[in-house]
């Protein structure tokens, strides 16, 4: 019972208010749901030659009797089959899964036939004309939007307070925070002129342009990479500029649709304008081996077609690739005809370099990109050179003390120097042949032959604490025979080696660097013969030295990428894999030996550098008078051991990497763009939607049913549908357009299906707001600014979205826009307005995509360790998430919700998963966002206030934006003497949290005097600040 | 789906209790809960149709198409027409992939020995010899159909329904309409064998991905690193006490804000944080093997200590079986064997069969077997042609749609049972063909579903894991 009452206050989707049965808004959607599947626009399917899509249709005789007499419900055959007693005879049918039609839906439809059945155009497939406006000097927005609530008993809340309505503003227009100097600026009664000034601001900014063009990028479904197995990169990026370009230009959008519709035939001089046809080529590439190409380019054309659906007319169309449309006036053969524009492209199907056409660019801003790299390869140039001449200094005095070590005792010389043999602890063979261990480090193979063997053998290395290398020695036979083949030579197809504890709890894999042999020779198979075959994952590749006079014993030597740590009572194993396909090829018998030097000591194959010096110090050779080559190594091992050069080296190495693809970027690029081919292909229907299965030819023609323009010009391309497009009479585009932006400042479109404005998706509750804006915009020459600036000057833009328990209840997801929305702003603005907040963002203006900070190992395991993500060092990484480089198989981890890029997206998704709670508190960019926030309050000048509260309040401004209230103060003085005593307690923990990233130099470290706890527990407050559900939101 | 809605659904049982109804209606129990939420489901029919036989799904996806013909359907007759072509009245149009296309498809004899096994005496391969011995606890399945013959659509299809990426994946659909058991961990958990060597097939996240239902049932991916869950691990320096601290003072501030706004997506994300904070326990715990005794080890085989191995995902499976996640998929990559048949195909046994007896058998002796679905399979099948020199070691062979074989265990399936038969050539389905959709309504079935009843409204359509076309649940192989 009380279920029962509660019930509808809290789930009721229904909005308020009760009006007189209309046509369209309340008859169609019903017949659409529950007769159209059948008796519809789609003749294939269609039962009883009825349908009901159409009035002179369901009017008509049929033997006497009609489905609709107008006035005459009894007389009516749909009325008595929807309200038959005979589950046989109702309709909908059981078989249709459709729900059965409700009592107050049957009395809606009683109603309409007893009016006389009046029909009307689907409301978005007629032309929008301008609404008759209210008397009165407000704003048409406001206007249209109060009449409406008034009707049904509601009011527009309140003006939002300015500041909170300035950070919304600015979210809206630029995707970042509004800066303190400009709140301040703006102050708290702004005057009309001083706010319209603070709108032209945000619009005129470069930020206002890449916010848009983030919009553009998600519709365009662009992404740096192919999509599919390959995943290959491309270089598209350049459009991504000319998008940032044209919003930067406020371009009109008829000119930005021709321009990425067909750039190439009205200007196919002027690159730009073929670069802006890139947008019909941002979709994925398939380059799975064994894909029939024509399959993929049949995919290509109709995503395209599916793009022109979504992004301009907000159609559905993709429902028409197999049958006609099922509630739309899309036939397949309409389908297929608009697809025509697309199905001439000099293309092949192929993904990657076949990908053609391709614009050769060079973009103007790569430059930049090479500047900024040179300076951060000069940057870590220098700081390895002071690096490098302080270890030096320290350079004799442990050279001297190696010296004087192994001058001394014998254990001391085995400790660490040279190739050490370790014992065998155990020794198999995957055959099952058994394997001796004759001698420490040696293993011998005694059993019947077999095809192929993998030893596995248990290593224990005393004195070792860790290993850098391995050397194996393969050893002949009496006769000079390596193994079982026929012609007694090996095949060594890999190598493996881990650390382990022995009760195998702890494994830890060692990756090779390089691997050098004293010789190599060919195998039977081509792929075989360089060492380098052993450590290439590759059982197809391997190692012999078939065919090369030997000396000695072959022996190769393989060092691994990062040392091995050996804790006292781990073990290390070894597995040798013989999986060539010539039999018997596996090697009899062997020496392994461990190092575990630093160095080049396990990367060649003379002695290593601790031997050499052992050697020169059993001779008797002074530690002054050490040859120049041997010093050498000594002090490259030396550099190679202290942790602090490990990391700069590696920084060095990815600079140089950086410069040399900034370089790259900014050469010649190859750039997917449309071009026609010589000879037009002829497009057909392909049957059931399968791309191989042709049935009627077609031309290019767009779907006249819903407005054509006249007269039609023969052999029609792709400058004609873009002018259809965007028509003064299309119904369409400036609607779903106008749409498009009312959701950017929104976050939810009038129409709340934005791809789809056809029967089935949802009619709005502001349709004349929606048509004045539609009709703005025309008239205005496609100025999106314009109706940009139109929305944000109305009072129902600047409602404050503070709402009563009953307003949300009677209108929970606030349909009728009698307050402002409240949303979870998306990610790319969270991590944006982090960047903004704590001083950190690199605004430069395009260029290649940068590689922000992102977990380890996420490309790496996508792609079975085929790629690897190098995160960029230096400011790039802070760049707007624009930029950021989108890999269409692992879209960047710091994003949620975010589209897909896979097809097009217009539609905007707002979740709250715990997961999300994870990126914002533990993303590196994050971390460091605080870290800077918190070293800003802590240097703060004492003008700025020197003491604990005034940090705390510039901390909370600078990320709020407001003032702390009092109770806010207290809360943040609690949190952080909590994690001030915390730190104090570990002061590990305070230098581990205050230290930089690996590969970066932070201001911090520079400061020797930095109390750690107390800049720390500040960090621990910003973090707090920066997950704050106001931070995160837009109010 | 509506914001409200999404809503709903994460915000749990207790707090919706808590927030929305007050103590009035803090004694309707389970089922009144269970109905308010199908309600919010904007007219979706999320409770069970029917008793659930299966409660829990051990997904055991073999990626790259294992070959039916080496592992589960005996041919002994293509031994006398080794190196013949196929004929066409066999081949009957069936398109190949551009490997192998315009060359002579001739027969390669299975290279693998088959024997009885069980009291049931099903045919196994002696490269199985594990599954072998569950043979009596298994129902194979030797007539599945695809219509896919290139991977990425074809895994697309097996585990979403559709060969384009974008609808909701077998799991979502788990989790959507049975919800969370534990709610601690999420219930759609996805693990992948990390190999000893680099891996071909790239394995898409839309394979478990959420399509148009909401996030919260999209499959948490566990990595087989250090932080299993993205982002997961805390920052260098931070605790628990003091992110605990962290989150003390968050809930504090945004409560603060609350009074104001009176948003109840602010208290959504309040509950959220401390979900997180929960979840950075509850996830270690279930990933840390170390409390497994060494017997455990030993049963699920050599690689069962590796970190990331197909054998450790197995016993993660049975950990979370046990905490009640609700779908647990694992996919084992490089079944894909163009070429090397006998090496490569025998190393994917070497990784798989040992574990996943192991895993079913572990699973019988705690009593959970009864209430968990076990399935393993993957999204086709292989050629009886060979590809490249048949006669060689390098013989391979290529795709193959039009018959395959899947095996399932446990909840509900009749046990020791061989379903559907192929033709001599191991090409065509002679009897009793399955669709992969007709294996999703066999699944939902057992999970207390009606697949053409379990539906979404996406983009003006119903929207069903089976999509529009006829699908059958598979009786025969039910008990």
């Amino acid at each position: 019972m009380l279920l029962a009452l509660s019930l509808p206050c809290l789930l009721s989707p229904q909005g308020p208010g009760v009006t007189p049965v209309d046509f369209d808004r309340d008859i169609r959607p019903l017949l659409a749901e529950r007769c159209f599947a059948c008796h519809g626009p789609d003749r294939a399917s269609r039962r009883a030659g009825l349908r009901l899509d159409v009035r002179e249709a369901a009017v008509a005789d049929r033997g006497g009797r009609a489905a609709v007499v107008a006035g005459d419900v009894g007389a009516s055959l749909l009325w008595q089959r929807i309200t038959s007693e005979d589950p046989d005879e109702r309709m909908p049918p059981g078989s249709a899964h459709a729900r059965p039609l409700a009592p107050d839906e049957l009395d809606r439809i009683k109603q309409w036939i007893e009016a006389g059945a009046p029909w009307a155009k689907h409301w978005a497939f007629s032309r929008p004309r301008r609404p008759e406006l209210p008397p009165g000097d407000r704003h048409p927005i406001d206007a249209l939007l109060g009449r409406t609530l008034e009707a049904s008993g509601l009011t527009m809340s309140p003006r939002a307070q300015t500041q909170m309505l300035a950070r919304r503003l600015s979210w809206d227009l630029t995707g970042l925070p509004p800066s303190l100097e400009q709140l301040a600026a703006l102050g708290d009664d702004p005057s009309e002129p001083a706010w319209h000034g603070f709108t032209e601001q945000l619009l005129a900014s470069p930020a206002h342009a890449e916010r848009m063009a983030m919009w553009w990028l998600d519709a365009a479904r662009y992404a740096d990479t192919d999509g599919f197995q390959q995943d290959a990169t491309r270089s598209n990026w350049p459009w991504r500029d000319w998008v940032v370009q044209a919003f930067a230009q406020n371009m009109p959008f008829d000119r930005f649709t021709e321009l990425q519709f067909a750039g190439d035939l009205l200007e196919p001089e002027d690159p730009e304008a073929v670069l802006a046809t890139c947008m019909h080529r941002n979709h994925m590439h398939n380059g799975e081996g064994g894909r029939d190409p024509e399959e993929s380019r049949v995919d290509y054309v109709r995503d395209r077609t599916n793009t022109v659906g979504s992004v301009w007319l907000g159609l559905t169309l993709e429902c028409a690739q197999c049958h006609d449309h099922k509630f739309d006036p899309i036939s397949q053969a309409d389908y297929y005809s608009l697809s025509a524009f697309f199905d001439s492209i000099d293309e092949t199907g192929q993904a990657g370099g076949g990908a053609k056409p391709f614009l050769v660019y060079r973009s103007p801003l790569a430059t930049e990109t090479v500047e900024l790299s040179t300076a951060e390869l000069e940057a870590a140039e220098s700081h390895s050179e002071e690096l490098r001449v302080r270890l030096l200094q320290r350079f004799e005095e442990y050279l001297r003390r190696r010296y004087d070590a192994l001058a001394g005792t014998r254990a001391e010389r085995a400790r660490g120097a040279g190739w050490q043999l370790p014992i065998v602890e155990s020794a198999t063979s995957s055959e099952g042949c058994a394997l001796a261990s004759p001698d420490p480090g040696h293993f011998a193979r005694s059993g019947p032959p077999r095809k192929q063997d993998e030893y596995r053998m248990r290593l224990v290395a005393e004195g070792l604490e860790c290993i850098t290398g391995l050397e194996l020695v393969v050893l002949p036979d009496p006769s000079g025979r390596f193994s079982d083949a026929e012609d007694g030579e090996f095949v060594l197809t890999g190598v493996k080696v881990s650390a382990r504890s022995r009760d195998q709890r702890d494994v830890r894999h060692g990756r090779w660097r390089g691997v050098v042999a004293t010789a190599s020779g060919e195998g039977v198979d081509k792929e075989v013969g360089s060492v380098r075959g052993a450590i290439d994952d590759d059982p197809r590749k391997g190692w012999t030295t078939r065919g090369v006079e030997l000396g000695e014993s072959p022996r190769a030597v393989f060092a691994l990428e990062e040392p091995l740590a050996l804790g006292s009572d781990d073990v290390v194993e070894v597995v040798l894999l013989f999986r060539s396909s010539v039999e018997g090829a596996y090697a009899r018998a062997g020496r392994l030996r461990l190092c575990g030097e630093r160095g080049d000591a396990a990367s060649r194959l003379e002695p290593t550098p601790q031997s050499q010096l052992a050697e020169a110090v059993a001779v008797g050779a002074s530690a002054e008078r050490l040859p120049d080559a041997l010093r050498a190594r000594l002090l490259e091992q030396f550099l190679d051991e202290q942790p602090s050069w490990r990391q700069a080296t590696h920084r060095l190495r990815r600079c140089r990497a950086q410069l040399d693809s900034a370089r790259k970027a900014a050469g010649e690029l190859q750039v997917t763009v449309l071009r026609e081919r010589a000879e037009r292909r002829t497009t057909r229907v392909l049957e059931r939607g399968l791309w191989d299965q042709h049935g009627e030819p077609v031309v290019p023609r767009t779907p006249a049913r819903l407005f054509s323009v006249e007269p039609a010009r023969a052999n029609a391309d792709r400058r004609d549908l873009a002018r259809w497009l965007v028509h003064g009479n299309n119904p369409l585009t400036a609607r779903v357009i106008a749409n498009q932006l009312w959701q950017l400042l929104f976050g939810r479109g009038l129409v709340r299906t934005p791809g789809d404005f056809g029967i089935q998706g949802e009619r709005p509750v502001h349709g004349d707001v929606l048509d004045w804006l539609s009709v703005e915009l025309v008239e205005c020459g496609w100025d999106l600014r314009h109706v940009l600036r139109e929305i944000v000057a109305s009072e129902a833009y600047r409602q404050s979205s503070r709402c009563s328990q009953a307003l949300r209840e009677r209108d929970p997801e606030n349909r009728w826009l009698a307050r402002g929305p409240r949303f979870r702003l998306p990610s790319w603005m969270i991590r944006d307005g982090a960047l903004a907040r704590s001083g950190l963002l690199d605004r430069r203006l395009g260029g290649p995509s940068v590689f922000p900070h992102q977990p380890e190992g996420v490309w790496e395991e996508m792609f079975m360790g085929r790629m690897r993500y190098q995160p960029t060092v230096g400011r790039g990484r802070h760049r707007r998430s624009l930029y950021a480089f989108w890999r269409r198989n692992v879209t960047p981890t710091f994003f949620f919700d975010s589209a897909d890029r896979r097809t097009c997206s217009v539609t905007r998704r707002i979740t709250n998963t715990p997961l999300q709670a994870l990126t914002v508190f533990n993303d590196r960019t994050f971390v460091e966002a605080a870290l800077a926030l918190a070293w800003d309050v802590y240097r703060g000048a004492p003008s700025e206030g020197g003491d604990r509260q005034a940090r705390l309040d510039r901390l909370f401004r600078r990320v709020l934006l407001r003032p702390a209230t009092d109770a806010e103060r207290r809360s943040l003085r609690s949190t952080y003497e909590r994690a001030l005593r915390i730190y104090r307690g570990d002061p590990e923990a305070a230098a581990a949290a205050i230290a930089p990233s690996p590969l970066e130099v932070s201001p911090v470290v520079a400061e020797e005097t930095v109390d750690g706890a107390k800049l720390a527990a500040y960090a621990a407050v910003a973090t707090v600040l920066l997950n704050l559900d106001e931070v995160l939101t837009r109010e | 789906m509506s914001d409200r809605t999404e809503l709903l659904a994460l915000l749990g049982r207790r707090a919706f209790l808590r927030r929305s109804c007050g103590m009035a209606l803090g004694g309707i129990g389970t089922l009144g809960l269970e109905r308010l939420l199908a309600l919010s489901g904007g007219g979706a029919d999320r409770r069970p149709h029917f008793a659930p036989r299966a409660k829990r799904v051990v997904f055991l996806t073999q990626s790259g198409g294992p070959s039916q013909l080496e592992l589960f359907d005996p041919k002994p007759g293509l031994q006398d027409r080794a190196g013949e072509e196929l004929p066409d009245s066999v081949r009957d149009g069936q398109r190949v992939t551009g490997m192998t296309k315009g060359k002579p498809q001739l027969v390669l004899p299975s290279r693998a020995k088959f024997r009885p096994r069980g009291r049931s005496g099903m045919e196994l391969s002696d490269w199985i010899p594990r599954i072998g011995g569950i043979a009596d606890e298994i129902c194979l399945v030797r007539s599945m159909v695809t219509d896919q013959i290139n991977h990425a659509p074809a895994m697309t299809r097996f585990l979403t329904g559709h060969q384009l990426p974008g609808r909701p994946s077998l799991g979502s659909w788990a989790s959507y309409g049975l919800g969370h058991i534990n709610d601690d961990l999420p219930s759609f958990v996805v693990l992948i064998t990390r190999m000893m060597r680099g891996s071909d097939q790239p394995l898409y996240d839309h394979y478990w991905g959420n399509g148009f239902l909401p996030a919260s049932h999209q499959g948490v991916r566990l990595r087989s690193s250090r932080d299993p869950v993205l982002y997961l691990e805390d920052p260098a320096g931070v605790s628990r006490r003091l992110r605990r601290a962290q989150l003390d003072g968050l809930g504090e501030l945004n409560r603060l804000h609350l009074v104001e706004t009176e948003d109840p997506e602010t208290e959504a994300r309040i509950e959220q944080y401390e979900l997180a904070f929960r979840m950075q326990a509850s996830v270690p715990e279930l990933t840390d093997l170390r409390d497994e005794p060494d017997e455990v080890f030993e049963l699920y085989g050599p690689d069962a200590r590796r970190a990331g191995s197909y054998a450790a995902n197995c016993i993660l499976a049975r950990r979370m079986v046990e905490r009640g996640v609700r779908f647990v998929q694992l996919f084992h990559p490089d079944w894909d064997h163009h070429s090397r048949l006998t090496s490569w195909c025998k190393m994917r046994c070497r990784d798989t069969d040992q574990p996943t007896a192991a895993l079913i058998r572990d699973l019988q002796r705690r009593g959970l077997l009864e209430d968990t679905l076990v399935v393993w399979g993957g999204e086709f099948g292989r050629s009886p042609a060979g590809q490249g020199d048949w006669q060689s070691l390098e013989a391979g062979r290529d795709h193959h749609p039009r018959c395959f074989s899947v095996f399932l265990a446990g909840a509900g399936i009749r046990p020791g049972m061989v379903h559907g038969r192929t033709d001599d050539y191991s090409f065509n389905v002679a009897q009793d063909p399955v669709d992969v959709r007709d294996l999703h309504a066999t699944i939902l079935h057992l999970l207390g579903f009606d697949h053409r009843r379990l539906s979404v409204r996406h983009r003006g359509l119903s929207m069903r894991l089976t999509g529009v076309e006829q699908a059958r649940v598979v009786a025969e192989i039910m008990t």
